[in-house]
C-alpha cells in the first residue's frame, strides 16, 4: 500500500506552498468523530496578491478552504465523508458564533475542495454537479448551500494555471506536471521546495515493497531528473565552495607570509600588531609587503599601521 | 531535504580544496611582487620556476628575497632547489 505516502504527499506539498498565505492545519480532527480533515485553511486577514502564483489553487485558497486531496478515485462514501466533515465544521461555527453572540459571516465558513485523480460522468452528476462560469473545466460545482467542489484533475486543462493541482494528479498526468515543474525558471518561488518533496516521494516510494503499476512509471520518470538535480546541486557546491576557499585562503596565504617576512625583517611581533595585520584587506596586505622591504624596526611597521587606519 | 545536504557536503570539501589553492596562488601571487620591487622584472621561464615550487619552498623563497639584491641571487637560490 502506498496510498499513505502519497497521502503523505499530498499534505506536506499543500502545506508547504500554502503556508505563506494563511494558516494551514494539516490533519485537523473534527470533534466528535475519529474523521480527520486533510488540510484546513485559513487565508491571512492581510492577503497577498502573490497568491495568484499558484493559479486555480491559489482561487481555492481566497477563502477558507477544506482541501481533501484523494490519491484513488474518490467514492461515493469519500465524497458524502468529505461533506459531513464539512458540515460538522459549519455547525462548530455556528455554535461558536452563538456562544460569543456574534454574527457568523458567510465569508467565514470554510468551502470543501476535493481532489481526485478522476472521476465519472455518472458519479458526477449523482452529485448534482455543474459548471460554473468563471472556473476551468474540471472544477464540478455541488449545489452551492453544499459548498462543495470535485476537482477532476485529469480533467483540468494543461496550462501553468492548473500545474500546482495536477501535481497531486495520478500517472501520466502528474509525470507532466512534475517536467512542467522543472522547466519553470529557477527562480521560481516554490519550484525548489516542491522538487525536494517530490524527491523525498520517490525515495519514499523506492524501498517500498508493494509498488503499483503508478508508483514504478513515476519513479522511472523521476529518476533522470533527479539525477540532473543531484548533480547540479553537488556541481553548485563545489564552484560556489572552491571560490569562497579560494578568496579566503588567498587572503590567509598572504597573512602568514607577511607574519613570516615581518619576523624575519624586524624580529617577533606582538599580539596586538599581529590582530592589525589580520584586520587588513587584501591589497592592503600587497602594500604592506611591498613596504616591509624597507623595514629596519617594529617602529617602521607601526608607523605604517598608523597610516592605514587614517 | 534531499538535495541540500549534497550540496552542502560537496561545498564544503570543495572550500577547503580552494583554500588550500588560494593560499599556494596569494603566496605566489605577493613573491612575484616582492621579487619585482627587489630585483625588477623577472622572465617568463623564472615565474614558470616560480610557480612550480612547493608551499613550504616559496615560504623559504619569501624569506630569502629580503637578502637578494639581483636576478642572478633568484637563479641561484632557484639551482639549490632543483637538487
Amino acid at each position: 500500500m502506498t496510498r499513505f505516502i502519497h497521502d503523505k504527499f499530498a499534505k506536506d506539498y499543500l502545506e508547504e506552498i500554502l503556508k505563506d498565505y494563511g494558516e494551514v492545519k494539516a490533519s485537523e480532527k473534527v470533534s466528535g468523530e475519529i474523521k480527520e480533515i486533510d488540510v484546513l485553511f485559513t487565508p491571512a486577514k492581510q492577503q497577498s496578491s502573490n497568491i495568484q502564483i499558484l493559479g486555480l489553487l491559489g482561487r481555492f485558497a481566497e477563502h477558507p478552504a477544506i482541501i481533501e486531496p484523494y490519491r484513488n478515485p474518490a467514492s461515493t462514501d469519500e465524497i458524502c465523508d468529505c461533506i459531513l466533515k464539512l458540515l460538522e465544521i459549519k455547525a462548530l461555527l455556528r455554535r461558536e458564533a452563538k456562544t460569543n453572540k456574534i454574527k457568523l459571516q458567510d465569508s467565514e465558513i470554510p468551502k470543501l475542495w476535493v481532489f481526485t485523480p478522476t472521476i465519472s460522468e455518472t458519479r458526477l452528476s449523482s452529485f448534482g454537479t455543474m459548471q460554473k462560469a468563471g472556473w476551468l473545466s474540471g472544477v464540478h460545482f455541488l449545489p452551492d448551500a453544499l459548498r462543495t467542489a470535485i476537482v477532476a484533475i485529469h480533467q483540468l486543462p494543461q496550462t501553468p494555471e492548473t500545474l500546482w493541482l495536477r501535481l497531486l494528479g495520478r500517472g501520466s498526468v502528474q509525470s507532466q506536471a512534475i517536467i512542467e515543474l522543472q522547466a519553470l525558471p529557477l527562480d521560481h518561488p516554490y519550484q525548489k521546495e516542491t522538487l525536494e518533496l517530490v524527491y523525498n516521494l520517490r525515495e519514499n516510494l523506492r524501498v517500498n515493497q508493494e509498488l503499483e503499476a503508478d508508483d514504478r512509471e513515476l519513479i522511472m520518470r523521476l529518476e533522470p531528473l533527479y539525477q540532473r538535480d543531484r548533480e547540479q546541486a553537488k556541481e553548485e557546491g563545489r564552484q560556489e565552495g572552491r571560490q569562497e576557499g579560494r578568496q579566503e585562503g588567498r587572503q590567509e596565504g598572504k597573512e602568514d607570509l607577511i607574519l613570516r617576512l615581518l619576523n624575519r625583517r624586524i624580529g617577533e611581533i606582538n599580539a596586538s600588531l599581529i590582530g592589525q595585520i589580520k584586520g587588513l584587506s587584501i591589497e592592503q596586505l600587497e602594500n604592506l609587503g611591498e613596504g616591509l622591504l624597507d623595514f629596519s624596526s617594529v617602529a617602521d611597521l607601526e608607523t605604517w599601521l598608523n597610516q592605514q587606519s587614517i | 531535504m534531499r538535495l541540500e545536504p549534497l550540496y552542502q557536503r560537496d561545498r564544503k570539501q570543495a572550500k577547503e580544496e580552494g583554500k588550500q589553492e588560494g593560499r599556494q596562488e596569494g603566496k605566489e601571487d605577493l613573491i612575484l611582487r616582492l621579487l619585482n620591487r627587489r630585483i625588477g622584472e623577472i622572465n617568463a621561464s623564472l615565474i614558470g620556476q616560480i610557480k612550480g615550487l612547493s608551499i613550504e619552498q616559496l615560504e623559504n623563497l619569501g624569506e630569502g628575497l629580503l637578502d637578494f639584491s639581483s636576478v642572478a641571487d633568484l637563479e641561484t637560490w632557484l639551482n639549490q632547489q632543483s637538487i
